[in-house]
């Protein structure tokens, strides 16, 4: 038995502990016991913690943690790539957390479950981003799911939540159908499934040892096809706006930020590290990213652009995101690090400053919700700089970073990714998402006009509520895109050394 | 298109086949079909049926339906457990087993109790 | 201390952050607001005290420091001026630039990332005891002028916004943060000159204070233009911003980069940007204009402090003058020019703010004049003592103006000695300063920089006529404002005159002080030719002080050790560091230089009796322009209102500027208004016409891709079938 590293698995362990437990509890509680959102509150912070302390500390146990499990393989990969994913899966789900009462109580929905709930997807995602197994992928990525099916139809009673959660449980079926014939291809080519092992293979492919090259391939693009779906890379992205428009607002919050982030963590190593191995592998997989880069940053930008609902465009605005994300998982082509994913840091600093500006936006329009169907339309925010000046000027911080305006995170964000497809010798997919931010700069902006510019047309703005901890979220978020945007390096220099302990 | 596709290839061609061969099977192994009215009823004695098999019935049925399913498989995962443990007994790995085992059950009971505690065990709610 | 040093500019900032954003939500009242803007600027000062004297008490434990933290300190080597840095942020991590190889070296990468640097030398310490010591005065000083004003809070948050961006200017470590600075400044004087922003200032014209404003904050921008390149060009060829780094890089390869075309270039440029900020020939206009501010924003920022950036730039950037004659002759004769013409133009004002903004642009003129031949510790002296003398004049003035009925003009002045004593007598003082009297503080520094003028190898005898013409007028229009001001009968309306009384102590207080340093802090840096004449040796303290910073170094090995006895003006113990090494080519001494030596530093030596002759032709400058303008204006029926029809058509040519300001009319402003129209006209029918077409595509496809959403889950399966189809294709074709 190999030698066991335990407090490796703790980042995935501990909110999986906590949600079990709250969850108990949840059932016999009335739902205006504050003490369960407390409590899972604290226990968010508690999982922020972990993977932070151990990251203070990793250096001392050689940058990588493992767990060993099946025949000796190790099922949990404790490194810093994955370790700063936790803290942003931690953040994305405190912040989201923090508005979860105030838009309950507006919704007049209460199931005291959503909070645990929260944490058992937090450990589904740090399970996916903390392994170099594909089974355990596998089993975070369905803890994940299943948990946020359930969370996006939690109140029964509200038509479009239910559509929404079927629509996402039914097409997330569907890829992840595609993802286990993924892994058993994969199996089938390499014999393993561990990423080390699959690495191995495909070293094997360019040594020409491995017979069954196309077995390999036909894995990885069943693989790469389930993980499109789950970023919301298009032609997979239909999903994206119905479900974020019909889930409760702090989930689809959490949503955006924090399922993608996982997903692109498990992208980002299994690319890295498994499939970069061979020139001929790397040269079949590296145009499908650049595609579907391109396509997703045009389409959901251009779909954003005609969107009449704030929900609805902050969906199409992540399809978008999701494609200048997948611009830094195109590997190098020339140069020192040819065929080298090459913009790790650059994904993962991507993936910070998004989740604090997107989670932002999402709880601004959380507070909107109320029991009225057209609660996010544009007309709704009308003026609103009139009415709450500092609500209205949390949101256009917000919609001016994912804009990409300097100086706030979302433009070092974009501007660290532009430098590593430059870097990667991509000029065209350089210009193409140059273009594409400003396509989505219009409709950003329009939204702002309408808040800052235009006359409120009726007094609901007069209604909201912000409560305290909703307050202490969106100040955070604000303070946190200033920050990143302008002393990036806080940031962005730990992440430079994320990728050094991410191969093998 | 060499050798390295053909294996992909036995794969696609099974994945085609074995469905239809198995619809295709159950057309002709299957009983030959009758066209008597009487042939087509659930009985062809006692009690008639008086209305459509399509009918609606209680969404309850399965729910219940679902939460067996779900415990019963759980349940039969204990079985291979319990032979592999009995092997190992008194070893240190033994224990791991045990407790392994145990995290998994309580997980379970979790659910089980949020259930029973949700009501889906109550016919009348 | 010293590694508190951030907290200097950081301190004013906290200020504005408070008393603007308490004061904008209405929870601040008056007194509380200038109690906190006085606090903060007063709490700079404090800390700018503290970290200078623990600089001067030498950087032992901050090397230490720096040997132990690499990244976030940096002290100059033992050898070399005292330098201290801190980076306390990192601040644009840029990456590779690719160098043209235009120093010399190859075109290569080198790394290059921008820091928030601050640093400390005797220059900087200079600039900050001017800024925060003066800067607080008028802080003070502001509460009695502003009294009664409706919204200070606006006015005192600008105010410590200035002070700010001045010492983020003057503590920048490189030219990036220095460059901050530079545009923050420029801001505050934009907002601060538009401050009464619907009043019309400017009758003639009809033009609002926020018209003279914009002019101000147009006419900088035209220069940072220049700036910026020169930035750009700087960044190319070296790689990088870093003062200290930019320094040692072209005094590392002296003889490469003297007399470079490249390097004249760059300092041409980066002249040009301090022509806006510094109102120099071609862009001095806006200052006059920018008297429509507040008096005590006219004293702080159009005469001691931000005006006077430029200069502090040239004296920062002084190795790359050193090496570049040209850029420095393109310096001095700008300067002079300038010194000249704004002396003409203050003798026909009757604004009492415009003669003293006049005098400000012509003493700039001096003081860029001193640092283009060399002259930079002269120059940087005149700064120190001009931000007195300017300071005591504007308040003065301000003191006057608040006092008679809120007119700037000095016709409707006259006697009121009699009234504002206090005020009278440190006018008198600064006046005197101004016009040369030895030994106050004016005469110490004008002398020394026309001295300069015409000894240092880089003067030449007519700019030191034209230095010396431009005094005589000095003393002129000076004197010419205390007489019509001070003196005479009162010619102020009735109401006005009934009212008339001194204004109130913290005005007068802070005059007297000002004064006093007018009159006094010229003794810091005597001119060593004026030491000499007593029999003193070198006692220029100052100069001992600031010289080592704004040397020329890095000039040809071996001829520090053969030339640096004959430069008198060298410090003793410091001859034999080179600072002075200046091999010389041409004059007196000229014939010892040896062979491919450069000549960067050093001027011909004068006798004593050439030395007497200057000292007693500085007080025949002074006492003519007295003279003058006494028997112009010093009788009861002023003579000058008799000779005026005679000299009608020079009156209105100076009056009116030399028409300068339509000159720029009629050759930059209407041809660019006709050139904006063409290209608003092109903007508007082709340009607009080619983004809303592209906006109107991509509304259009948005609408089209909107079709396949169409909420049916079996649709977007089969979309996600048709996309798996096509990546499988891609990977497995």
């Amino acid at each position: 038995m190999p030698e066991f590293q335990h407090f490796a698995a703790l980042p995935t362990l501990v909110p999986a502990a906590f949600g079990l437990v709250f969850l108990v509890f949840a059932p016999f509680i009335g739902s205006d016991k504050k003490w369960m959102w407390a409590f899972t509150t604290a226990a968010m912070g508690l999982t922020i913690l972990i993977p932070a302390i151990i990251l203070s500390k990793i250096g001392l146990y050689g940058d990588v943690l493992e767990t060993a499990g099946v025949a000796g393989q190790y099922m949990v990969r404790t490194d810093r790539l994955a370790l700063w994913l936790d803290i942003l899966f931690g953040i994305a789900g405190l912040l989201a957390l923090l508005v979860t009462p105030a838009y309950l109580e507006r919704a007049n929905s209460h199931r005291p479950e959503i909070y645990p709930l929260f944490l058992i997807a937090v450990s589904g995602m740090t399970a996916m981003v903390g392994s170099d197994h594909l089974v355990m992928i596998f089993v975070g990525l369905e803890v994940l799911s299943i948990t946020l099916y359930v969370m996006c139809g939690l109140a029964r009673e509200r038509a479009v939540q239910v559509e929404a959660a079927l629509k996402y449980f039914l097409l997330g079926a569907f890829s992840t159908s595609f993802l286990v014939f993924g892994l058993a291809l994969i199996l089938g080519a390499t014999g393993r499934l561990d990423i080390p092992g699959i690495a191995g293979a495909v070293l094997g492919v360019g040594a020409g040892t491995l017979w069954n090259e196309t077995l390999l391939l036909a894995g990885l693009a069943l693989f790469l096809i389930a993980f499109a779906f789950k970023v919301g890379a298009v032609p997979f992205h239909f999903w994206v706006p119905d479900v974020y428009q019909g889930a409760p607002t702090p989930v689809t919050a959490f949503m955006a930020a924090g399922t993608k982030a996982a997903a692109f963590g498990v992208l980002l190593r299994v690319l890295y590290a498994g499939f970069s191995g061979a020139e001929t592998i790397v040269d079949r997989w590296a145009p499908v990213i650049a595609g579907l880069a391109v396509a997703t940053m045009v389409v959901g930008n251009v779909l954003a652009l005609v969107q009449t609902r704030v929900k609805r465009l902050l969906a199409y605005s992540s399809v978008a995101h999701a494609g200048y994300l997948l611009l830094a998982l195109v590997p190098a082509t020339s140069g020192a690090h040819a065929g080298e994913i090459v913009g790790g840091p650059a994904l993962l600093f991507y993936l910070f400053t998004y989740t604090f500006m997107t989670v932002g936006a999402f709880i601004v329009a959380a507070l909107f919700q109320s029991d009225r169907e057209d609660a996010d339309h544009f007309a709704q925010f009308a003026g609103l700089w009139h009415r709450r000046p500092l609500l209205a000027a949390a949101m256009g911080v917000f919609l001016l970073s994912l804009t990409g305006i300097p100086p706030l995170g979302g433009f070092t964000g974009k501007y660290v990714i532009f430098l590593s497809v430059l870097d990667a010798g991509h000029p065209v997919l350089a210009a193409i998402m140059a273009i594409a931010a400003v396509i989505g700069a219009a409709y950003y902006l329009r939204v702002l006009m309408l808040m800052f510019i235009a006359q409120p047309e009726e007094d609901l703005a007069a209604r909201l509520v912000t409560p305290g901890p909703a307050r202490l979220a969106l100040a955070v978020a604000v303070v946190a895109t200033f920050v990143l945007g302008i002393a990036p390096f806080v940031l962005y220099d730990p992440l430079l050394t994320v990728m050094r302990a991410a191969a093998f | 298109m060499s050798q390295n596709l053909l294996a992909f290839s036995v794969l696609a061609a099974l994945a085609v086949i074995t469905p239809i061969a198995i619809l295709g099977l159950s057309y002709v192994a299957g009983p030959a079909r009758s066209r008597r009215v009487t042939d087509l009823t659930p009985y062809e004695c006692g009690v008639k049926p008086y209305h459509s098999a399509r009918g609606r019935f209680s969404v309850k049925f399965y729910l219940v339906a679902m939460l067996f399913i779900i415990f019963d498989v759980e349940a039969v995962f204990i079985y291979p457990w319990a032979r592999v443990l009995r092997e190992r007994a008194g070893t240190p790995e033994g224990w791991f087993l045990f407790w392994v085992m145990m995290i998994f059950l309580g997980v379970l009971t979790v659910g089980f109790v949020y259930e029973w505690g949700r009501g889906a065990l109550e016919w009348d709610r | 201390m010293l590694t508190y040093l951030w907290l200097i500019p950081l301190a004013p900032l906290a200020g504005f952050l408070l008393v603007g954003g308490l004061g904008m939500a209405g929870r601040l009242r008056e007194p509380w607001v200038q109690r906190l803007a006085v606090a903060a600027s007063a709490a700079s000062f404090v800390l700018a005290v503290a970290a200078i004297v623990d600089f001067a008490g030498g950087l032992d434990d901050e090397r230490a420091l720096a040997a132990a933290q690499p990244d976030r300190y940096e002290v100059s080597a033992a050898g070399e001026p005292a330098r201290f840095e801190i980076t306390p942020l990192r601040w644009m991590p840029i990456g590779d630039v690719t160098l043209r190889g235009w120093d010399g070296q190859g075109v290569r990468r080198a790394a290059f990332g921008v820091n928030w640097t601050f640093a400390l030398d005797t220059l900087t310490a200079v600039m900050l005891l001017v800024v925060t010591g003066i800067g607080t005065l008028i802080h003070i000083y502001s509460i009695g002028y502003m009294a009664g004003e409706q919204g200070q809070h606006r006015f005192f948050a600008y105010l410590n916004l200035f002070m700010a961006m001045m010492l983020t200017l003057v503590l920048a470590g490189n030219l990036a943060v220095l460059f901050v600075g530079w545009e923050g400044v420029g801001l505050c004087s934009y907002l601060l000159i538009g401050y009464y922003y619907r009043q019309v200032f400017d009758k003639e014209s009809g033009l609002t204070c926020a018209d003279a404003g914009r002019k101000a904050f147009i006419t900088n921008r035209i220069g940072d233009f220049g700036f910026l390149l020169g930035m750009l060009l700087l960044l190319l060829s070296f790689g990088t911003w870093d003062f200290s780094e930019l320094a040692a890089a072209i005094n590392g390869s002296s003889a490469y980069w003297y007399g470079s075309v490249l390097l004249t270039g760059i300092g041409v440029l980066l002249f040009f940007g301090a022509t806006g900020k510094s109102a120099q020939v071609p862009l001095y206009v806006w200052l006059p204009d920018a008297m429509a501010g507040p008096t005590p924003v006219s004293a702080l920022i159009h005469a001691a402090t931000m005006v006077t950036a430029g200069v502090y730039m040239l004296a920062r950037m002084s190795a790359l003058y050193w090496h570049s004659p040209g850029a420095m002759f393109v310096v001095a004769v700008v300067g002079c020019l300038t010194a000249v013409l704004a002396a003409t133009m203050g003798m026909a004002q009757y604004d009492i703010k415009k003669v003293l903004a006049y005098s400000t642009v012509s003493q700039l003129g001096y003081m860029m004049l001193g640092a283009g031949v060399g002259a930079f510790v002269a120059a940087i002296f005149h700064l120190v003592t001009h931000a007195f003398f300017k300071a005591c004049l504007f308040l003065g003035s301000g003191s006057v103006i608040a006092r008679c009925g809120h007119t700037n003009d000095m016709r409707l002045y006259g006697g009121l000695k009699r009234w504002m004593p206090t005020t009278y007598w440190t006018f008198l003082v600064s006046t005197l300063a101004i016009a040369g009297l030895f030994p106050l503080s004016g005469f110490m520094s004008k002398d020394e920089i026309l001295a300069r003028t015409l000894f240092s190898f880089r003067g030449s005898a007519v700019l030191w006529l034209f230095g010396t013409l431009a005094a005589v007028m000095t003393s002129f229009y000076m004197f010419r404002a205390v007489y019509m001001t001070f003196h005479g009968e009162n010619r102020s309306p009735d109401h006005v005159r009934e009212h008339l009384r001194e204004s109130p102590p913290v005005m007068t207080g802070v005059l007297v002080v000002l004064a006093i340093g007018a009159a006094g802090v010229g003794l810091l840096g005597v001119p060593e030719g004026v030491s000499r004449l007593v029999g003193l040796g070198n006692v220029n303290w100052f100069e001992h002080v600031l010289h080592p910073v704004v040397a020329a170094r890095g000039v040809v090995a071996g001829s520090a050790e053969a030339h640096g006895g004959e430069h008198g003006a060298a410090p003793a113990g410091e001859a034999g560091h080179g600072e002075h090494a200046a091999a010389q080519a041409g004059a007196s001494h000229g014939e010892a230089a040896p062979p491919g030596g450069y000549l960067v530093e050093g001027m011909h030596h004068p006798s004593v009796a050439a030395e007497a002759g200057l000292f007693v032709l500085a007080f025949v400058v002074f006492l003519t322009g007295f003279l003058l303008a006494r028997w112009a204006y010093g009788g009861p029926e002023p003579r000058a209102e008799a000779l005026a029809p005679r000299l009608a058509y020079l009156r209105r040519l100076l009056h009116r500027k030399w028409f300068v300001d339509e000159l720029y009319d009629r050759l930059v402003i209407r041809p660019y208004y006709a050139v904006a129209d063409f290209f608003a006209a092109v903007d508007q029918r082709i340009v607009d016409g080619a983004v809303n077409l592209s906006a109107a595509t991509a509304e259009l496809s948005g609408q089209v891709l909107k079709l396949f959403g169409t909420g049916i889950v079996r649709h977007y399966a089969l979309w996600f079938m048709a996309g798996a189809v096509l990546i499988a294709w891609m990977m497995m074709r």
